[in-house]
């Protein structure tokens, strides 16, 4: 099996298109302008630092309030776990699992499998390849879906306005959790699952 | 097929016959013509190729549909809440506008870009590059548009802000009366189509046929 990089071949991470290398440098895509790169450059280095940057946002994003509720004159710090929760005791089973799996679960998972895939790639592992390339697919995937939880407090904030009465404000833990999320999807973008691949010879 | 691995490695064929696979690397000669199913990566099962409908019109009646249902979605009310007699109403930008009146414009600016300028801006230069080809015209800076389009795409999230709407109704549901809007309904036929518009846009054909336009008119 052939690798477009041993034809001296790259693709555009674009567009998709392939042309070959000229010299040295890598060049720019003829077809949309795009810097040619045989592998996203310092993808490792890169993954590794936007992921230890989302693992410690992940402390205050689940330990801090995410929001403060105010109900008749009482205030609540709802943080996520507490969400879950409060779905549970209600019997909203389904949901506390739905919210539990987005926003708990997921980034948890996503944070574990690239923190694996970037272990693997530098002990240059050769075990299981197809299935690290759809690991590598779903956390890139799925990662996105974690942000419900910061939609549902957009979503409180704008409808719960009635000061004394009935108030929700979001709190520091949304932020954190908000950065979480998009440091998360960067990793997974900055990732390159084509390492998984290289020296693979035959297989 | 009757190529070995050393011509694909050699130079036997020329980069517009093969393709390479974003997820592995790995070389293929890519069909002849535009398949009329997906073609997969061999090794990896990567997307090499999409399935591709050659029909422009589908593609502009899906943009275009789903660019007017997003204008309703951010014009008209999403959903109204009634507490002690006192309706609030909120639209789509109004959820994420909330977060900045209530001093988190950073996640704000996130929500803002995810659930309304990114799809807006996606779905505009969509509606607006497959239509003026759709009249038989070239569209200026299209190599620009459809980067932007390939760059902003993945960071809209509307999906995930319905299932959003739907959490957040259900907790909403026991405390206090809350009222569908207009939007909504809107909303929740958005996000189906939108998921047809994505798949039915022809990115891949229209690189391919931006290749062609640098080729002939440099």
């Amino acid at each position: 099996m052939t690798q477009a990089v041993d034809a001296n071949l790259l693709s555009c991470h674009l567009c998709g298109k392939l042309s070959r290398a000229a010299g040295a440098s890598a060049g720019i895509c003829p077809r949309c302008g795009t810097l040619l790169e045989f592998r996203k450059p310092a993808s490792i280095a890169r993954t590794w630092a936007l992921l230890m940057g989302a693992l410690i946002l992940y402390l205050p994003a689940n330990l801090l309030p995410v929001m403060r509720t105010t109900y008749v004159g009482e205030e609540t710090a709802d943080t996520i776990i507490s969400g879950v929760v409060y779905f549970l005791l209600n019997g909203d089973w389904p949901l506390a699992v739905i919210i539990f799996t987005a926003s708990v679960l997921v980034p948890l998972l996503k944070m574990l499998s690239l923190g694996f895939l970037l272990l693997s790639v530098q002990r240059h592992n050769r075990f299981w390849r197809r299935g690290r390339t759809t690991l590598y697919r779903i956390t890139e995937v799925m990662g996105r879906w974690s942000m419900v939880d910061v939609f549902v407090i957009a979503l409180l904030t704008a409808l719960v306005q009635a000061g004394y009465f009935a108030q929700v404000v979001p709190d520091l833990g949304a932020v954190a959790f908000c950065a979480v999320v998009i440091l998360t999807m960067l990793a997974a973008e900055t990732f390159d699952p084509r390492l998984i691949w290289d020296e693979a010879g035959t297989t | 097929m009757g190529h070995s691995v050393q011509d694909l490695a050699h130079g036997a064929y020329r980069t517009s016959e093969l393709l390479a696979c974003q997820h592995c690397d790995l070389l293929s000669l890519r069909p002849p013509l535009m398949p009329d199913v997906e073609v997969r990566c061999p090794r990896c099962d990567a997307l090499l190729l999409p399935r591709q409908l050659p029909e422009l019109e589908i593609s502009f009646a899906l943009c275009v549909s789903a660019l007017l249902l997003f204008l309703i979605t951010t014009l008209a009310p999403l959903l109204t809440l009634e507490l002690r007699g006192i309706p609030t109403t909120t639209t789509l930008a109004g959820a994420g506008w909330a977060l900045y009146g209530a001093e988190r414009p950073t996640v704000a600016l996130v929500v803002l870009f995810c659930t309304v300028l990114g799809p807006g801006l996606v779905l505009a230069l969509q509606c607006y590059v497959v239509g003026v080809l759709f009249l038989g015209r070239t569209p200026r800076g299209l190599r620009h548009m459809l980067a932007w389009i390939c760059k902003i795409a993945p960071w809209g999230m509307l999906d995930v802000f319905l299932l959003g709407i739907v959490v957040a109704l259900i907790k909403l549901v026991s405390m206090a009366a809350i009222l569908p809007g207009p939007g909504l309904y809107a909303f929740a036929l958005l996000v189906p189509l939108l998921v047809l518009t994505e798949s039915r846009f022809p990115a891949r054909a229209l690189w391919e046929h931006l290749e062609i336009l640098q080729g002939t008119q440099p």
